[in-house]
């Protein structure tokens, strides 16, 4: 993998990874709120 | 000027990888229905869906976490002599999920199913009822286009480049595969087993990818 490529991976996990950490929090909220 | 096509080379090595494969997929599958027909109350065909589709989660976990556990030891190598084989084997497990969901959610009306599949639920505002199928098909169009393009006829025909950044599609389609479990399955089963299998998954391939990222950028900066 070149210098060019680990730099492309590790920008598109840096951007990618919170989306993916945004449904955990999403349904970790949701059932919080929805907890009798 | 062409590009000469050139058949899939066998050896003892890919058989085992292969055989592993297809072996790891029966089990996961036959426990996977065994246990859940002991504690699931609905439907054979829900379950058999969920079977799929958790499956090739599982797979595409797999597949994403090769590629940095070998930048980190190289003892991982083995796992990515046939990694092409293992993703196609995931669009699969993928595709099955997709047409038994089909099938059964949309093949009993009056329309086509697919055409039902993109038109009956239209709530794009609602998170709780979003069209979370929309997501997963995206995600398996991604899935089927970088299966059929897994062939070293496919890399020199497109160039480099060009099958470099097809194949990097896997990452949105990731990303999209995480948020259809969430505003599917995960709205209906609400046990937090369930969350935390997901999470725990979402934590290492994103931690794995970061960390790996992270170290090589470094020794990139001392190495210049």
């Amino acid at each position: 993998m070149t210098r060019h490529h680990r730099g492309w991976h590790f920008t598109t996990w840096l951007l990618l990874g919170p989306v993916c950490w945004l449904a955990i929090v999403y349904l970790l909220i949701q059932r919080w709120s929805t907890q009798p | 000027m062409s590009v000469k096509y050139a058949p899939v080379k066998w050896n003892r090595n890919k058989f085992v990888y292969d055989g592993v494969m297809l072996l790891g997929i029966a089990l996961y599958l036959g426990c996977f229905l065994l246990l859940g027909s002991l504690v699931w109350l609905g439907s054979i065909e829900v379950l058999l869906i969920r079977a799929f589709g958790s499956c090739s989660l599982l797979m595409l976990h797999l597949v994403l976490c090769i590629g940095p556990l070998v930048r980190f030891d190289t003892r991982f190598l083995p796992l990515l002599y046939n990694r092409r084989h293992l993703g196609v084997a995931t669009f699969l497990v993928g595709f099955v999920h997709g047409l038994l969901s089909l099938g059964y959610y949309h093949g009993f009306g009056s329309i086509n199913p697919l055409l039902s599949l993109l038109t009956s639920n239209t709530n794009f505002l609602s998170l709780s009822a979003f069209p979370f199928e929309l997501l997963g098909l995206v995600a398996l169009v991604i899935l089927f286009l970088m299966a059929a393009s897994s062939h070293d006829f496919w890399l020199k025909n497109l160039s480099p480049g060009i099958w470099k950044s097809l194949h990097m599609l896997v990452y949105p389609a990731y990303v999209l595969l995480i948020w259809h479990v969430a505003l599917g399955a995960l709205q209906s089963e609400r046990s937090v087993l369930y969350l935390i299998v997901l999470a725990l998954g979402v934590v290492v391939v994103t931690t794995l990818h970061l960390v790996a990222g992270w170290r090589e950028q470094h020794r990139d900066r001392g190495a210049s």
